[in-house]
């Protein structure tokens, strides 16, 4: 079985946070995708709703101000005048007899007179009324259009505070897309973090030393000898004896 | 890899929760308005004859009692045949015919509080929706609540349309309050005994 060296552990730690990185990115931008599209998803239904609640405003601001309000008041007041004027017209049937057998004409003439001009006073009086009856009619009508466009505008506002509401749960459930990637990359970067580690305080050392053994051990057993002592001189001896190594 | 399927499933759930409540609140109010699409101008113009004819009658009747004081009255002052008749005359027609102008504003204005009464009703049916989004119990009561609506609701009978303004009209008893000369039901009073009521003033009864 062959050590690793302390470059190979470096590289293997390199690669390993480099992938541990790259999936953790991975895993976010997967969140980072979902939560954009749950939030805009969520932009959506509320720039619809608002293009709705919109329309109404737009509708009632049309159905209110001075102008039409005159306009309506005109009609109400032209639907009361009819009103009066047809039911002031049906005359009062004479109960009065006559002392002579027949009522003269002098005094049918003046009667038919006066209950006209009668009428014509009834009249005059609703004709005067009616312009104040007739506010109070747009008036209701006003309160009840404003209450149903009111009514309606708060289902849209119901409709976009509830929907705002999901939204949180959405993100929070966005951001656990690619939790998966982030937790491999997790792991990768960690063990790449051990693995530097390593590499660094020991691991790549014995390498090294095992390696250097091996080289010396390979003078040992070759044709290189000491040129004064003409043996073997591996070098691990003096190193062992703390005598420092003749030059070769 | 699964983990963050439960809350992906929970905020899916929340999502299509919220979308149903919107649904069933859409489906609600489309029902509530055709329980209440009967409620037109149709009705309120309904509404608004029913009550002439509940109150015109009233009037009439009221026109027949004053029309009879008057010819007693004219008669009894031997104005029979006079422009005292006519005025008279031009009097109660103006009476009657404003008394008939107030009952037809008095309908429209019935109209008008139906048409209130229908859309609180039909509002708080909507609050109601808005709140709770049970599509189904608010439907059921817009069906009832529709039907209470629509069934006649009670008139307060009219008041005396007609005010003694000449003396002569009016009942007898009422005439002798308004004018001096008229004797009203006194003339009857105190045959055969002294009128205390008239501060000593003595009166002749021809036999």
């Amino acid at each position: 079985m062959c050590e690793p060296t302390t470059a190979t552990l470096a590289l293997t730690s390199l690669g390993l946070t480099a992938a541990g990185t790259a999936a953790s990115y991975a895993g976010a931008e997967k969140a980072k995708k979902a939560m954009d599209a749950a939030a805009y998803a969520e932009k959506l239904r509320q720039d619809k709703l608002k293009a709705e609640s919109k329309v109404m405003f737009d509708a009632s601001l049309g159905e209110s101000g001075a102008d039409v309000s005159n306009k309506n008041i005109g009609d109400a007041v032209a639907k009361r005048d009819a009103a009066t004027d047809a039911a002031v017209q049906e005359a009062v049937p004479s109960s009065v007899g006559s002392t002579t057998g027949a009522t003269s004409k002098t005094v049918s003439d003046e009667s038919a007179t006066r209950t006209s001009a009668g009428r014509n006073v009834a009249s005059i009086y609703s004709k005067n009324k009616n312009p104040l009856s007739g506010v109070n009619d747009v008036n209701v009508n006003d309160a009840i259009r404003n209450g149903r466009y009111l009514q309606d505008q708060g289902r849209v506002a119901n409709f976009m505070a509830k929907s705002a509401e999901v939204l949180p749960i959405e993100m929070d459930a966005a951001k656990e897309k690619g939790s998966g990637l982030r937790g491999v990359g997790t792991i990768l970067t960690g063990a790449g973090s051990l693995v530097g580690m390593g590499a660094g305080m020991g691991a790549g050392a014995a390498g090294d030393a095992a390696a250097k053994l091996a080289a010396e051990k390979t003078l040992m057993d070759g044709a290189l000898l000491h040129p004064v002592l003409g043996a073997k001189s591996p070098a691990s001896w003096y190193r062992m004896f703390g005598a420092p190594q003749p030059p070769i | 890899m699964c983990s963050g399927g439960g809350s992906d499933n929970y905020a899916a759930q929340a999502r299509a929760d919220e979308t149903a409540r919107q649904d069933r609140i859409k489906t609600g109010t489309a029902d509530v308005n055709k329980k209440f699409e009967g409620f037109n101008d149709a009705f309120y113009g309904q509404r608004q004859q029913e009550y002439k004819n509940y109150a015109e009658p009233q009037l009439r009747d009221q026109l027949k009692g004053e029309s009879s004081s008057l010819a007693f009255n004219l008669a009894r002052s031997g104005l029979t045949d006079s422009s005292e008749r006519s005025r008279n005359e031009g009097e109660l027609q103006k009476q009657f015919s404003a008394g008939k102008a107030e009952i037809a504003n008095a309908a429209l204005d019935q109209s008008n509080q139906a048409r209130q009464r229908t859309e609180q009703n039909r509002s708080e049916l909507l609050a109601q929706l808005n709140a709770t989004g049970d599509a189904a119990s608010v439907g059921s009561q817009a069906v009832n609540r529709a039907g209470l609506l629509a069934s006649q609701q009670s008139f307060s009978p009219i008041g005396h349309m007609f005010s003694a303004t000449t003396g002569l009209l009016g009942n007898a008893a009422r005439a002798g309050y308004y004018d001096n000369n008229a004797p009203g039901m006194n003339a009857y009073t105190g045959l055969f005994r002294g009128n205390s009521n008239n501060s000593g003033a003595s009166r002749t009864v021809k036999t």
